[in-house]
């Protein structure tokens, strides 16, 4: 008893503890999860959101005259630069948009066998070719890391490297006295890396002059859309940035402080196809980087306040409005004055509207034609003329639509006679061997109908659908109603009216 | 699950195959035996008085018509006498046809009665009866005919075959005046002639 006693309150503890670490164990992820006050940022719940590829701005303000400089090279300031980053910026304060910078994609893909390797092992076998001056071999060589540099963008992603394979490009063919072909390498250097400058003298004079003579074509016939070489080839850069937009800014005009701000933005279009159009596009006098900045910050800002965002999306696909169908259509009624059931089978078409969703209203004419019951109570054969209208309700899909239709029904019976007695089969029309009352003649019938049914999308607007209906009927010209609850099923085809 | 669902969809289909077929039993040979028959050769005549159970007049050579309606199982029709194998002469003292009662067919025999034609009264009671089996298609009818077809000296046999089918029955071959022939008929049967002799009952 004593052992019963002392044992009863240790169970009620262990419980207790147990109930303890249970709501603890509820309780402190729930502490875990909010927000740490001070701390690290709180993760954002990820949403959708719109990736937009920002372009290297580019300064293509050059000064032909100031190429080559006294000592050695530096990165001189790209105004080009800033511009892309104003862009970047008002990107960014969006927070349906993802401003993808060539840097992001230059990052994600420096694994060892990065194409970058590749052409950057391709330029060092060009120089080394070129300096044992075995020039077709450094041709080929370069030749080779341009086509690789321009399929995987490293003209965007690395223009340095793509700068290099043009340079060494160009002078290949001086060395060959193409001068011509060097002429457009150095225009390709001059488009990936406008602010490139080189040192005075490391060149020959007439290598110098060749690149001098190259800015000078390049300024005045190098249009600045012809920034990745044509609105191909930013197509498949949107895609291999797997973006939907992309914004490009550029300098052009004299060098100096003089020259136009540019801003573009091109985006994939939403229409079928899917082609890259120009969202946005302004120009302006260029004043100082402020108001370049400025005159890029309220182009991109434009479009944005148009753009479409995954939030301003409308997801709903444009549902089709009007159904229209064709069926082959087969009907028996469950009340009949025959001793057996007879078959009704004819065509169907009906006409349904989607008013909104979830709801129709609809119209539909079947004609049938009976046929001759086993045992012959059917006189002779006839049409129905069925009329059904009413409401519907509805669930769709991309893969059709289910629906649900009630509504009034009208049949018209065509010489519908039927009748049991043998004698007014073999005599219809003698009184004497077949009383009028022996012989059933429906005209017409008023009552309810519903219908359950299917579409589903074949091709297109074509769809295949089956129905199967009921109905009930409360008047008709004969008191009882002899023929009654007509079940009806019908298959064919439709087309629905976007 | 799976299963169970697809043994529903089954019977569901059955359903409707079966719900098709029974309706498509009406295009069975419903209307079969529906035309004109005509007795060949002559009925035999009765061995004995009586054999016919004394139907007077016909008792003797007697050539019968059956024009017949079939509706399932339900016959109707008319029987006419003749005292000619060409069927133009009518059996005087006798009711020139008759209206068939209690017609049946169950798909190899039909059964029927009809009043005793002799004398020719619209109250008599007393029936004759007839089992015909059918085959050929419907083409041949033979079976007694009789006021006892079940008794035991079962009277004589009688073989009706098809003269006219359904599709060529006219609405002249339906008509039956129940009246006697007192005199041979004018005019044959069919369309072209009345059925009907003239007289009073």
């Amino acid at each position: 008893m004593s052992l019963r006693r002392s044992a009863i309150p240790g169970s009620r503890g262990l419980r207790a503890m147990s109930i303890a670490v249970l709501l603890a164990g509820w309780v402190v992820p729930g502490e875990a999860a909010m927000p740490a006050k001070g701390g690290v940022p709180v993760p954002v719940p990820s949403i959708p959101r719109r990736r937009v590829a920002v372009l290297p701005g580019r300064d293509y303000r050059i000064d032909p005259s100031a190429l080559f400089i006294e000592g050695e090279p530096s990165s001189s300031s790209d105004g080009g630069a800033a511009l892309a980053n104003a862009a970047a910026a008002i990107l960014a304060r969006e927070p349906e948009v993802v401003p993808v910078r060539p840097a992001d994609l230059h990052q994600a893909d420096e694994s060892a066998d990065s194409p970058e390797l590749v052409v950057r092992g391709l330029l060092h076998l060009g120089q080394e070719r070129y300096r044992d001056i075995r020039i077709p071999e450094a041709i080929a060589a370069l030749e080779q890391g341009i086509g690789s540099a321009r399929r995987v963008f490293l003209d965007v992603l690395s223009p340095d490297l793509v700068s290099d394979l043009y340079l060494y490009q160009g002078l290949c063919y001086l060395e060959q006295g193409q001068v011509a072909l060097a002429h457009v390498a150095f225009k390709n250097l001059l488009l990936a890396t406008p602010g490139r400058r080189f040192r005075k003298g490391w060149f020959p004079q007439a290598t110098e002059a060749a690149m001098r003579t190259a800015a000078e074509d390049f300024i005045r016939t190098t249009p600045p859309e012809s920034l990745l070489g044509g609105l191909e080839r930013v197509e498949a850069f949107l895609k291999f940035a797997r973006a939907t937009a992309a914004v490009a800014t550029y300098l052009t005009g004299a060098p100096g402080e003089t020259g136009s701000v540019e801003v573009r933005v091109a985006e994939i279009s939403r229409q079928p196809g899917g082609r890259l159009v120009l969202a946005a596009r302004a120009e302006s006098r260029w004043s100082g980087p402020e108001a370049a900045a400025e005159t890029v910050s309220r182009t991109v800002s434009g479009w944005l306040a148009c753009a479409v965002l995954p939030s301003r999306e409308i997801t709903e696909k444009p549902y089709a409005r009007f159904f229209l169908d064709t069926t082959a259509a087969y009907s028996v009624f469950l009340r009949v004055p025959t001793r057996r059931i007879f078959s009704n089978a004819g065509f169907g078409l009906g006409l349904a509207w989607q008013v909104r969703e979830g709801l129709d209203l609809f119209g539909r004419v079947n004609v049938l034609n009976a046929f001759e019951d086993q045992f012959g109570d059917l006189v002779k054969q006839f049409w129905t003329i069925r009329a059904q209208a009413g409401v519907g309700y509805s669930l769709r899909g991309n893969w059709g639509r289910v629906f649900f239709h009630t509504g009034i029904a009208f049949d018209y019976l065509s010489g519908f006679e039927s009748t049991t007695d043998p004698n007014c089969k073999f005599w219809p029309n003698d009184p004497a061997r077949c009383p009028a009352s022996n012989v059933r003649r429906p005209r017409y019938l008023v009552g309810a109908a519903v219908a359950l049914g299917v579409n589903v999308t074949l091709y297109g607007p074509i769809y295949f659908v089956f129905q199967a209906g009921v109905a009930a009927y409360f008047v008709s010209n004969e008191a009882d109603t002899p023929v009654n609850f007509p079940v009806s099923l019908e298959t064919g085809l439709g087309y629905a009216f976007f | 699950m799976t299963k169970g669902r697809d043994l529903t969809g089954c019977r569901a289909v059955m359903a409707m195959l079966a719900l098709v077929a029974a309706a498509a039993a009406g295009c069975t040979d419903s209307r079969l035996l529906t035309g004109v028959y005509r007795s060949s050769p002559p009925a035999p005549a009765p061995a004995t008085p009586g054999t016919i159970e004394g139907v007077a007049g016909l008792e003797g050579d007697v050539y019968v018509e059956l024009v017949l309606g079939q509706y399932g199982t339900d016959v109707v029709g008319i029987i006419r006498f003749f005292s000619n194998r060409d069927f133009t002469d009518r059996i005087g003292g006798t009711c020139n046809c008759r209206f068939l009662t209690e017609g049946r067919f169950d798909g190899q025999f039909l059964v029927f009665a009809f009043t005793n034609p002799s004398p020719c009264a619209a109250a008599l009671t007393d029936l004759i009866h007839a089992r015909l089996a059918e085959s050929g298609g419907g083409d041949t009818l033979e079976g007694p005919v009789g006021k006892d077809i079940d008794g035991a000296v079962p009277p004589p046999s009688f073989r009706f075959e098809r003269i006219t089918t359904a599709g060529d029955l006219g609405a002249t071959n339906k008509v039956c005046d129940e009246t006697a022939g007192v005199t041979p008929a004018d005019s044959g049967p069919g369309d072209e002639a009345p059925d009907v002799g003239e007289g009073a009952e």
